[in-house]
């Protein structure tokens, strides 16, 4: 199996898992998502979730801009205002349940996975030769916002 | 009926203790817990009628908790609420004494319907 095909599998996974998040914490019936290959968004916030197996390094994303991030943590804490704390608990709240589903959803590869500690960062990625990215954007409700799997370009690393 | 929520995560304490206020729990006394140790203290303190906790937590994790309360003959219903619910987990929690596992996400409905089914009934 190529690398795209299992980071495409990898994707799909991602997208099943955000689409529930979306759908049930969110209480968003307007969901979708648009594949945007490895463009990296800029000016942008969000968290990131480590998923580590024996032979396998993924980080699973969710980024916005700041109106984004602020948004998508009113909906699913359920609260007209949010303080920047709570809307950083809430992001990091939401990528580790995405990471989770993910993680639920590669049950049967059999790989151990285990999800590491979130972490909320505002900035600039720089990828270098040996990281793979691959981006979506997704529309949640009337919030853009981008998911985001990055992972090391050595083919083995994706376990298949 | 007195609730203890234990998560490192304050988001997802706010989450259930939303769902539970804006359902017939509505009036319960709800605490609140940051991992298992803060959670042993609160429960030696204020008995709660039931625990949901978090799987993962740092200091001690849910199902340390649960194992300790097990080792104390703690009779207080259990429940976990987590981003993981692969079989082995769920097959963990049920040895461990754990009532349910609910994995994340869920609907407030599906929430409180299975807090329904294992509530101590002579309380609400």
């Amino acid at each position: 199996m190529t690398l795209s095909n299992t980071l495409d599998h990898w994707m799909d996974m991602l997208h099943a898992s955000a689409q529930d998040c979306a759908q049930t914490m969110l209480a968003c019936s307007n969901w979708s998502v648009r594949p945007m290959g490895s463009l990296l968004p800029e000016g942008m916030a969000g968290a990131y979730v480590p998923l580590v197996g024996e032979e396998l390094k993924l980080q699973i994303g969710i980024v916005a801009d700041s109106e984004g991030c602020t948004a998508l943590a009113k909906d699913f804490l359920g609260t007209p205002e949010v303080s920047e704390a709570d809307m950083v608990d809430a992001l990091n709240e939401i990528a580790n349940m995405i990471a989770g589903g993910v993680k639920n959803r590669a049950f049967d590869r059999q790989i151990g996975l285990k999800i590491g500690l979130p972490l909320f960062l505002e900035g600039y990625i720089h990828i270098t030769n040996s990281v793979v990215i691959e981006t979506s954007e997704i529309r949640v409700g009337n919030t853009a916002a981008f998911l985001m799997l990055i992972h090391s370009s050595n083919e083995s690393s994706l376990a298949d | 009926m007195v609730f203890l929520l234990v998560d490192d995560s304050r988001a997802m304490r706010m989450i259930l203790k939303r769902y539970l206020t804006q359902s017939k729990f509505d009036g319960s006394t709800i605490l609140e817990a940051e991992n298992g140790v803060m959670a042993l203290q609160i429960i030696e303190q204020s008995k709660p009628d039931m625990i949901i906790a978090d799987w993962n937590m740092p200091e001690m994790s849910g199902y340390d908790l649960l194992l300790e309360l097990g080792k104390k003959k703690s009779s207080i219903p259990f429940g976990f609420v987590t981003s993981e619910g692969t079989p082995e987990m769920r097959q963990l929690a049920e040895k461990g004494g754990a009532l349910f596992l609910i994995a994340k996400p869920f609907t407030q409905e599906m929430f409180i319907q299975t807090i329904m089914r294992y509530q101590p009934h002579d309380l609400v």
